[in-house]
């Protein structure tokens, strides 16, 4: 089973809500459970080695950004009363409380995106992002970038192998080694920059910027984006909730 | 000018390439500092780079492209400071036109202005969604700031103001020093190389 794109946007703003709004004892299951759904439910699984690298070592990220906001807060923030001390530090549930909901809150915002960006083809948001009506140009943009991210870490290798042949000095102090950056960068720069005028040629000389009204193509089925209905009831369902929530108080 | 013929005008000729290029030397350039251990992030230099040569609107999307796609490539809270570094595209777009990037010193002085622009601008954000911990070197600044009685706020807005003006000023010079560098044959085929040619 494949969810759209739409709906997988309309979970993100699910997640975004409950994040701003609830508190974070329903928040923290609530990464518990996104977490645990994206490393076995197919939809919200990452679709690569790479992505699924990114997307545990940002689990890794998130438990000690959690770790030590609480204890930072807890030693800094001083509210509430002392929870623990240890030796000469007091630790104070105001800063606890902070710490966990910031956190949390965090988390909780930065799972929601990394699971929509790592279940699915970069490539695909990006044509959908044209079936939606974004410009072409914008598109290219986005496509180009892929085929330079692809090439350019090899071509930094190369770049910083050959300078280093020529002696550069890239193990020296921090001053010569400020200088090899921009030895570096500078064939960098200069070889892309030929690269683009050769391609803004190629891509001029085949009509590319001749003026084109972009219209959406996206006319599915309503009835095919169940998900977007259910995240939207439920997002809804949470604004009502905090709105009442806040009044009874 | 229409903003949207502006857009059109700044992403003609070889723009869309070298935007594209900008992205993914924003996204790549972590591998050079870290390969040469400079404690520099000088993660805006495609941004600057393409606001320069081709104006403030490309330098806006450079940078909001170079979030989101850092976002999707496994680092999402990268996805948060788009206005930071859309004020840095917008800022740097802004300086090149008057003439900023014609002379060293007045890239300094713009660095810098930069620096404090991307600082009161990252603050809330820093502050409110991270609580003041980014998970870097910088947060000894943030403790420091806060152990004296600092609100998060303020102390993450010290925070900026000591450490952006550096990282900020050392991109312009060093985008400086490479548009001056390179033969203006290339540059002209740029909408903005009258921004950098004295």
């Amino acid at each position: 089973m494949q969810i759209p794109i739409p709906d997988k946007l309309s979970f993100v703003l699910f997640a975004w809500i409950c994040a701003f709004l609830l508190p974070w004892q329903f928040n923290l299951p609530f990464i518990i459970s996104l977490a645990v759904l994206a490393s076995s439910w197919r939809p919200f699984r990452p679709i690569t080695p790479s992505a699924r690298k990114a997307f545990f070592r940002f689990l890794g990220y998130s438990t000690s950004f959690g770790v030590v906001l609480v204890i930072v807060n807890g030693l800094l923030l001083r509210e509430g009363s002392i929870v623990f001390k240890a030796a000469i530090f007091d630790f104070y549930c105001g800063g606890f409380e902070y710490g966990l909901t910031v956190s949390v809150r965090l988390v909780l915002l930065s799972l929601s995106i990394l699971v929509f960006f790592t279940s699915m083809r970069f490539q695909d948001f990006a044509e959908y992002l044209q079936s939606a009506g974004l410009p072409q140009s914008l598109v290219s943009i986005i496509l180009l970038t892929l085929f330079f991210l692809e090439q350019l870490p090899n071509r930094i290798t190369q770049v910083f192998t050959a300078q280093e042949a020529r002696g550069a000095p890239v193990r020296a102090g921090m001053f010569a080694r400020g200088r090899s950056f921009f030895l570096v960068l500078s064939p960098l720069v200069l070889s892309s920059i030929v690269e683009s005028v050769e391609r803004g040629i190629a891509l001029e000389l085949r009509g590319y910027y001749q003026r084109r009204q972009v219209k959406s193509t996206v006319h599915e089925e309503m009835a095919n984006h169940v998900w977007l209905y259910v995240f939207l009831t439920l997002s809804l369902f949470v604004v009502i909730f905090s709105i009442v929530h806040w009044l009874s108080r | 000018m229409k903003i949207r013929d502006q857009v059109r005008a700044e992403l003609s000729g070889p723009a869309i390439p070298f935007v594209a290029f900008g992205i993914a030397l924003n996204l790549t350039v972590g591998q050079i500092a870290i390969a040469l251990k400079i404690p520099l992030y000088l993660d805006s230099i495609g941004t600057i780079l393409v606001a320069v040569l081709l104006g403030p609107y490309a330098g806006i999307i450079a940078g909001s492209f170079a979030n989101i796609m850092a976002a999707a490539f496994g680092n999402p809270t990268m996805m948060f400071f788009i206005p930071v570094v859309m004020v840095i595209g917008a800022f740097t777009g802004f300086l090149a036109n008057k003439g900023w990037f014609k002379r060293w010193y007045l890239c300094v002085l713009g660095g810098m202005f930069q620096g404090v622009l991307a600082a009161i601008v990252s603050a809330p954000i820093s502050a409110y969604l991270f609580g003041g911990t980014m998970m870097a070197g910088t947060d000894a600044l943030v403790y420091f700031f806060r152990s004296t009685g600092h609100n998060i706020l303020t102390s993450v807005l010290y925070q900026g103001l000591t450490s952006d003006p550096v990282d900020k000023t050392v991109s312009y010079l060093l985008v400086f020093f490479l548009l001056k560098n390179l033969p203006f044959r290339l540059l002209s085929k740029f909408r903005g190389a009258a921004n950098v040619v004295s």
